[in-house]
């Protein structure tokens, strides 16, 4: 490879790399926490026993999920009017949170339905069975595919230079056009979005950990596969 | 599940085959180059121009209906293959790849409304102008810009890797820039009032406001804008058959005439040819 | 609301979409491929294996892929000479695509109940033997779903491609657009041309998981 490295110039763009960085750790942060409230909410009305719920969350994954991205940016940005950080914002948060709802329809199916019989059999209401024995099994279940969600959202706030957005990678390909150093400033933006990306996966570990010593749960490992398998769409 | 895998197998052995007959067009455009050896000749030899030229900007280069490469930029670079005596390839760049793609080769040239500027002179070559365009503002009608020195504060939109935004902030510092990958991007946000002005070459601002009645040039340009070929350095025999081509089609009255087809009205600057030139 | 725009521009639009297929089918297959072995490697018992072929999964799936995409198409003349846009496009695209279809290989491999294998080491099979009669079979077999839904994520995502100037069914409307200030049809169309086979798909993934998942009597009615 014929290309001379000149690291110098990450310090001379400094101010561009950082300023990438953080609006990339906003948009991050941002789009996970509405992706997961959205998630929640949609995957609740999939797992519903109303059919009218489980269609509304069907229909909901069905429309997000399946337009890409940019699309949906574009058109909140160009078409729906609004601006470039509300659009790249719903935009992650849509998209995602289709993903997410997926999951969580998925991790409260896998409970056993058992379960929900002994919960009245106690007398409790299905709020109550819901709150304190579906949800928590089903929180367990679901943070591996949700962890992976969480990491494609940090990957996907790229799309929002698409929108005029000057995050992390639009950053480097500004390096770039003012001086041509595009290798110098994609490494270091790789870097970052890995070890972003590594604390991130790394918390979720110890945290899956943490969960798996105190609930002892009962879950078949065929159930984390399949709510996995659900998670890789 | 044996019978799977012989189906898995076959599909593979399709797939093998599908990717061996696309290898092809996978290949190097332009010709792989020796050092010392002129585009000049590697074009002649193979008969084709491969020219990197823009598909986004009318009038210069655009797609039209019938998905045909059509535009100024379009028919001069069919004139310079004309000259060659050889057939003319177009590949479509943007203001981020066009550099990249003719250092790497993959283009003979470029010619894609492109400026001269000191950095880019570090990557690449250029010849002389064949065309002076200036930059300019386009903006919705009654926006109160009437100059550049009005979108103190303001948002102006332009494509990232496009040498508008130095031009914008040359003559107004204070102007916040807004980068789009591609300039019909900039233009839906101008439209959609997202941005407050857009800035680049002042003829294709002219006819995106002659499609739509809503938005409006500011003239004059407040920045000349001369439009260069780009050729990779050290390709000197190259650059003078470019500069010798452009300087006959201004002799010859042809720039006059796509002027008059592609932006409509007679052109009203010269360009300085070289002194052989002169007598025509 | 006038959708004469697409028709008078169908042809262009066309030609984007053909892009947008061939790229999709060449990433998948691409992707398929390279995946396969990457995915032995990553379950192999051997930690010369292991380890890189982790280091370089985990690394890939951690990168955006637009930042993929501008990596490959910068380091891919320094490395082989000159490429076209499109090369470039789909080299990063495959790249991507490998790391994310060597772990639903991964998963498939290690869904295989194990004295499958020990089964037919016991009949005198050899390991390649044992891969391509037991193992790779089975593990196809189960990770169909996830494959579908990976050829889905992979249609939507040759929509990025267009930053590098590769003139897809996205950028094919974007120059459209540009001509015939109509973004509300033009996104709409393009909208649905992505919407419509990525729900078919995904709807029929649904109905395969359902059925595997009735077979193995894991399936509960909601």
């Amino acid at each position: 490879m014929n290309y001379e490295f000149h690291w110098p110039v990450l310090w001379e763009y400094r101010d561009l790399l950082l300023e990438g960085f953080w609006i990339t750790m906003f948009l991050f942060v941002t789009g996970v926490l509405s992706s997961l409230v959205l998630g929640i909410v949609f995957g609740i009305l999939g797992a519903s026993h109303l059919r009218w719920a489980r269609a509304l969350g069907e229909i909901y994954v069905e429309v997000f999920r399946n337009t890409p991205l940019v699309v949906k940016m574009f058109f909140l940005y160009f078409g729906a009017g609004f601006d470039a950080y509300e659009s790249a914002i719903i935009g992650l948060g849509l998209h995602q949170s289709a993903y997410l709802a997926e999951i969580f329809r998925s991790g409260i199916q896998a409970i056993p339905r058992g379960q929900f019989e002994a919960g009245f059999a106690t007398g409790l209401t299905r709020t109550q069975v819901m709150r304190r024995i579906i949800l928590p099994q089903a929180g367990f279940i679901v943070i591996p595919p949700t962890t992976t969600q969480v990491l494609e959202t940090l990957k996907n706030t790229s799309v929002a230079m698409t929108i005029s957005i000057p995050e992390l990678t639009f950053q480097t390909q500004q390096i770039e056009a003012y001086s041509f150093r595009g290798f110098e400033a994609a490494t270091a933006a790789t870097l970052a979005y890995l070890a972003v990306g590594g604390i991130v996966g790394a918390g979720a570990y110890i945290l899956e950990h943490r969960l798996n010593r105190k609930t002892k749960s009962r879950v078949t490992k065929d159930m984390t596969a399949m709510a996995n398998v659900t998670a890789a769409a | 599940m044996n019978t799977f895998f012989k189906k898995y197998a076959s599909a593979t052995a399709l797939a093998l085959g599908l990717v061996a007959a696309a290898l092809p067009s996978l290949s190097t455009d332009a010709a792989a180059q020796g050092p010392g050896e002129s585009t000049l000749d590697v074009v002649k030899e193979r008969g084709t121009l491969i020219a990197g030229a823009r598909n986004d900007f009318p009038p210069a280069g655009y797609i039209d209906r019938n998905g045909e490469w059509v535009g100024f930029e379009i028919d001069f670079a069919k004139y310079i293959a004309d000259k060659l005596g050889v057939k003319l390839e177009l590949i479509p760049v943007t203001s981020r790849t066009r550099i990249p793609m003719l250092v790497n080769g993959n283009v003979d040239m470029i010619i894609a409304v492109m400026n001269p500027t000191v950095e880019r002179g570090k990557v690449i070559d250029f010849t002389d102008p064949y065309f002076l365009g200036g930059q300019a503002l386009l903006v919705e009608k009654g926006s109160g810009i009437n100059s550049i020195a009005d979108v103190g504060g303001k948002k102006v939109g332009t494509v990232q890797g496009s040498n508008d935004a130095k031009g914008v902030l040359a003559f107004q510092p204070d102007a916040e820039l807004v980068y789009f990958q591609e300039y019909p991007q900039a233009l839906l946000a101008l439209k959609q009032g997202r941005i407050d002005a857009m800035s680049t070459t002042d003829l294709t601002l002219r006819k995106f406001a002659d499609a739509d009645d809503s938005l409006v040039l500011v003239g004059p340009p407040f920045k000349p804008d001369p439009w260069v070929l780009g050729v990779r350095h050290d390709d000197s025999e190259w650059r003078l058959f470019l500069q010798k081509t452009i300087m006959d089609a201004w002799s010859d009255g042809t720039i006059r005439d796509l002027y008059a087809k592609h932006m409509g009205g007679t052109i009203n600057f010269e360009i300085p040819v070289w002194p052989e030139y002169y007598s025509k | 609301m006038n959708f004469s725009v697409i028709t008078d521009n169908l042809y262009f639009l066309s030609t984007g979409l053909w892009t947008t297929v061939h790229l999709t089918v060449f990433t998948l297959i691409g992707g398929l491929l390279l995946g396969t072995p990457l995915a032995l490697a990553r379950a192999s018992g051997h930690r010369v294996l292991r380890l890189p072929a982790l280091l370089l999964i985990e690394t890939i799936r951690g990168i955006p892929v637009l930042m993929l995409i501008f990596w490959i198409y910068f380091l891919l003349p320094h490395l082989v000479g000159a490429v076209p846009a499109y090369t470039a496009g789909l080299v990063a695209l495959i790249v991507f695509n490998t790391a994310y279809s060597a772990e639903i290989v991964r998963a498939g491999i290690n869904s295989i109940d194990h004295g499958n294998v020990e089964a037919g080491r016991a009949t005198g099979l050899n390991l390649v033997q044992i891969l391509r009669h037991i193992v790779l079979p089975q593990a196809f077999a189960n990770m169909t779903p996830a494959l579908m839904s990976q050829a889905v994520m992979v249609y939507k995502t040759t929509s990025v491609v267009f930053v590098i100037g590769i003139v897809d069914l996205f950028r094919a409307a974007t120059i459209v657009n540009n001509r015939e200030f109509k973004p509300i049809e033009i996104f709409a169309f393009v909208a649905l041309v992505y919407f419509i086979p990525c729900t078919i798909v995904s709807r029929y993934t649904r109905r395969i998981e359902i059925k595997r998942m009735i077979r193995h009597g894991t399936f509960q009615k909601a």
